[in-house]
């Protein structure tokens, strides 16, 4: 594996689960005994308040919210063995900057069709970059916030797979421990042994294996 | 009728940008001298026609390796 991996967590849609993915699967990285550096670059700047709550005791966290964010990150990254860019709430210059500092672009998708309707933005970027830097970054879609063996949620991979990027079959569920661990500034490892917790161990697994570590 | 993935729409003017912002290469800054006056004039003509200087110069670049 090379020195580090830089992955961008994007979606256009608000809601669709980012700084949660963000900010957990830090943690999750954290856990494994990586050195992690969360970055910030929606400007509303949530996983920086979220930062602010545990005092920065989790994992380091910058803003980075410009344009020059793949100069920017240069700068920072030294020494780091995962970045995880938590990516803006749009599709525009920002989320362009994104990809083009990532490896790899994780889509968080809702299973709800206004949230398969709306990734179809990011993944033309994704695509358009892929074309002029030989396949760099890759890409896929993950599940967020998915409600057990619902109907919904069978349709939502088919369609997704209509935009021929991989889905992960790892995923995130509705479970209250992702927002209540939120606002206290932690993350789903307060409870290390829990449903939530083993669905994001299981999406750094499989991110890792997506890449190539093992 | 089962869901379906939305075809691609490249109208919307901040998508369009961000396109322009992925296909891009590694930039270069290029610094020239040139005669105040016709710096003066240049960057008169570019703003009136809603041109930057560097898009300008980046035609004439593309015109010049071109032929």
């Amino acid at each position: 594996m090379k020195g580090k991996t830089v992955v961008a967590v994007l979606n256009q849609k608000g809601g669709s689960g980012k700084t949660t993915i963000a900010t957990n699967l830090a943690h999750a990285f954290v856990l494994d005994g990586k050195s992690v550096l969360l970055v910030d670059s929606d400007p509303q700047g949530s996983a920086r308040d979220w930062n602010e709550a545990n005092l920065g005791e989790i994992v380091p966290v910058v803003g980075l919210d410009r344009e020059t964010l793949p100069k920017d990150l240069q700068a920072v990254s030294s020494g780091y063995d995962w970045i995880i860019i938590d990516g803006a709430p749009q599709v525009a210059k920002l989320s362009a900057a994104a990809i083009k500092s990532a490896d790899v672009v994780l889509i968080p998708v809702q299973p709800s069709p206004y949230d398969v309707w709306a990734a179809a933005d990011v993944v033309d970027l994704v695509k358009a970059r892929q074309v002029v830097t030989n396949g760099v970054p890759k890409a896929a879609f993950l599940v967020s916030r998915a409600i057990v063996n619902t109907k919904l949620g069978a349709e939502v991979i088919g369609a997704l797979r209509d935009y021929d990027l991989p889905v992960f079959s790892s995923r995130t569920s509705q479970r209250v421990i992702y927002s209540e661990s939120a606002s206290e500034g932690k993350t789903v490892f307060v409870d290390s042994n829990g449903p939530a917790a083993l669905e994001v161990l299981a999406i750094r697994d499989e991110l890792k294996r997506f890449v190539g570590e093992e | 009728m089962s869901l379906r993935a939305k075809k691609s729409d490249r109208s919307h003017e901040g998508k369009q940008e961000a396109l322009k912002t992925v296909t891009q290469g590694e930039m270069k800054r290029l610094n020239l001298l040139v005669e105040k006056t016709k710096f003066i004039k240049f960057k008169q003509k570019a703003t009136a026609e809603d041109l930057s200087m560097s898009e300008v110069i980046n035609q004439m670049i593309d015109a010049y390796l071109s032929k």
